[in-house]
């Protein structure tokens, strides 16, 4: 009996139903399908206003009239499916990226996925970053086969517009107010976006940058890395790259072969 | 020594004295070029772990999926060049 | 981290809902709120600063925990990965007391984060006091249950809410939450006496109060905890407090709208007031 009412009420507040629900009374001031209604209502806004709370550069840069009817369409497609509210959104990203009033706003999907990135590493643990000073000396192929661990709370997004300024535009409105204009034009980036203690931060990165976060990522060894790199550029430039990674705490751990210090 | 291995033993120790001027500059200058003020920003709206009460939303009737007719109208007018024509 | 010796892990007189927006005020100026209801829902993460700022607030305050996510009348199984998080959250912060709602909030793997009710009958009440049963056994302690508003009523209801809520609590040995907003705003949804209500809750079991307060959509009243307690709230809480004496903690709840601090302080002076005016005493906050 409980399951078919709940069945009744929970397919009644997502997917509006011609019929007047029959599992509800009539009331003189309320029919029965008013009363289902307030509850379809407060769902719907419920769930439109933790959009704009998740993302809300998204909703800066739109107004709050586009980006709260755009949201309710979302919410009318996609249920939530979690018990946490602030898991919802996951396809918002993609689902912005297809909502055709945006086509001429191409990069939303990407300010989108900023701000999802964003929500969800604001709620991680604060990363714990290697101690450079207290490592011990390491014999070269030590070295070269050593790898290195990204902190978990990092994430990339390679856009082809110049997503930062754009996302800090919408995001932080106040602290943009003498940008007069971004130029899409100036093209593409990859942006960071991490966690260094509490704070949750974002950055740009130039293109040799993102390789050697791809190719750590990846657990290639250190030694390998330097070499495919080295094809690309010269060693300043290596150890430029590797600097930006160490002076935003990006570094997790050095994953040190200790058995390997012999056959150099 | 091969040319590999030298590379990766230069760019460790560069790694290596960046790291220990990193960690010792630390205290000072929390993080180099960040903004402070990000994490309180959204201190502020933490909130949506849970909504606890009832919302008087309009939005399902703003959903209405006949016809669209709103515009953007927030800080993307400062972005130009982004018409796809 | 725990609360620092000098804070008591007690909820006594009025307290006020944590929000967030809130933080900098309160750990600013530390000022004289005897507790802090927390929205535990909006700590379940791993980390970052709402934990941090948790950690700080629970060194100068006694706090109570208070969840809308459990879902207590629902008929899926219990969120094992929840209630592990809330009891560890239990145990580092020690809560003087914890909380949910006599609700449901999910069905078949649809969420809808909103307090939905239950239909009133025996069946009901067996399913969900059994439920309260288990949540009890697994975080090893009582916990208290708060009634919802509501807008809508079911054909298959045949006990009035006062008396499934009490068939409830008896039989899940569990105490109660008794929000009089709540109470209100349903009793004038559903026309029935909400001081008729008050009276047949069982008094031993009344742990906590809640104030809040609706809005009027002209057909029917609206819970958003998000306006000022209005008048007949208030006139509910001194009879409620004559009948119940002045010693249930009381909290001023405010979630959506949230306005300052100041604003909340206000309404903490006006329960204490009333409060004040029962008891024939002075009252310290």
């Amino acid at each position: 009996m409980l399951e078919t009412l709940y069945q009744q009420v929970i397919e009644g507040i997502y997917h509006e139903a011609k019929d007047p629900p029959a599992f509800v009374e009539h009331k003189q001031t309320l029919s029965a399908a008013e009363q289902l209604g307030i509850y379809r209502d407060s769902v719907h806004g419920n769930l439109v206003i933790a959009l704009g709370d998740i993302f809300p550069a998204v909703k800066e840069a739109l107004g709050a009239t586009f980006f709260d009817a755009m949201a309710s369409r979302y919410v009318a497609q996609h249920p939530s499916r979690s018990p946490r509210l602030d898991d919802y959104g996951e396809h918002f990203p993609a689902f912005v990226a297809s909502f055709e009033p945006l086509a001429d706003y191409p990069y939303m999907r990407d300010v989108a996925q900023l701000d999802w990135h964003w929500h969800r590493l604001f709620h991680m643990s604060s990363p714990t970053v290697v101690a450079f000073d207290s490592l011990a000396t390491l014999a070269p192929a030590q070295i070269e086969s050593m790898q290195l661990g990204l902190i978990p709370a990092l994430v990339w997004i390679d856009s082809a517009y110049p997503l930062e300024k754009i996302w800090r535009l919408s995001r932080f409105p106040e602290q943009a107010a003498s940008t007069d204009s971004i130029d899409l034009n100036e093209g593409a980036s990859t942006v960071v976006v991490y966690r260094f203690g509490l704070d949750t931060l974002v950055t740009s990165i130039d293109p040799l940058c993102r390789d050697l976060l791809i190719a750590i990522k990846k657990r290639k060894s250190f030694g390998t890395i330097c070499e495919e790199l080295g094809s690309k550029c010269g060693p300043e430039q290596i150890n430029q790259a590797l600097a930006t990674l160490v002076q935003h705490h990006w570094i997790s751990e050095l994953i040190v072969d200790t058995e390997s210090s012999g056959n150099a | 020594m091969s040319t590999k291995t030298n590379i990766a033993k230069t760019a460790f120790a560069s790694m290596l004295a960046v790291g220990v001027m990193t960690a010792a500059t630390q205290a000072h200058a929390g993080k180099p070029g960040m903004e402070k003020c990000q994490g309180i920003a959204k201190a502020g709206m933490n909130d949506c772990g849970t909504s606890k009460h009832s919302c008087a939303g309009q939005a399902t009737k703003d959903g209405d999926p006949e016809e669209w007719v709103y515009v953007p109208e927030g800080t993307c007018s400062k972005i130009v060049n982004g018409k796809v024509k | 981290m725990t609360m620092s010796a000098s804070v008591q892990n007690k909820c006594e007189g009025v307290g006020i809902g944590l929000r967030s927006a809130h933080y900098q005020d309160i750990l600013g100026s530390l000022p004289d709120i005897p507790w802090f209801e927390v929205l535990i829902d909006n700590y379940m993460n791993e980390g970052g600063y709402p934990l941090y700022y948790l950690d700080q607030i629970s060194q100068h305050y006694p706090l109570s925990f208070h969840s809308v996510g459990l879902s207590l009348g629902g008929m899926e199984a219990l969120e094992q990965t929840s209630i592990a998080r809330l009891k560890s959250l239990i145990d580092r912060y020690q809560p003087a007391l914890v909380s949910d709602h006599l609700c449901w909030t999910a069905h078949a793997g649809l969420h809808s984060h909103d307090l939905l009710p239950m239909p009133y009958t025996a069946e009901a009440v067996r399913h969900v006091a059994a439920r309260i049963d288990q949540v009890q056994n697994a975080l090893g302690r009582r916990i208290l249950v708060e009634n919802v508003s509501s807008y809508m009523q079911y054909q298959c209801s045949d006990l009035s809410e006062a008396q499934f809520f009490a068939e409830v609590v008896e039989s899940a040995d569990c105490d109660i939450l008794c929000d009089l907003n709540n109470i209100y705003v349903s009793a004038s949804n559903h026309d029935f006496d909400a001081m008729r209500y008050l009276e047949q809750l069982p008094v031993s079991r009344i742990r906590e109060l809640h104030l809040a307060g609706y809005e009027d959509q002209g057909r029917y009243l609206l819970d958003t905890h998000g306006e000022a307690v209005h008048a007949p709230v208030w006139a509910l809480y001194e009879q409620a407090l004559q009948r119940w004496g002045d010693t249930v903690p009381t909290l001023i709840e405010w979630d959506n709208n949230i306005p300052a601090f100041s604003v909340l302080l206000a309404e903490r002076d006006k329960a204490l007031q009333i409060s004040r005016r029962i008891s024939g005493d002075p009252v310290c906050a």
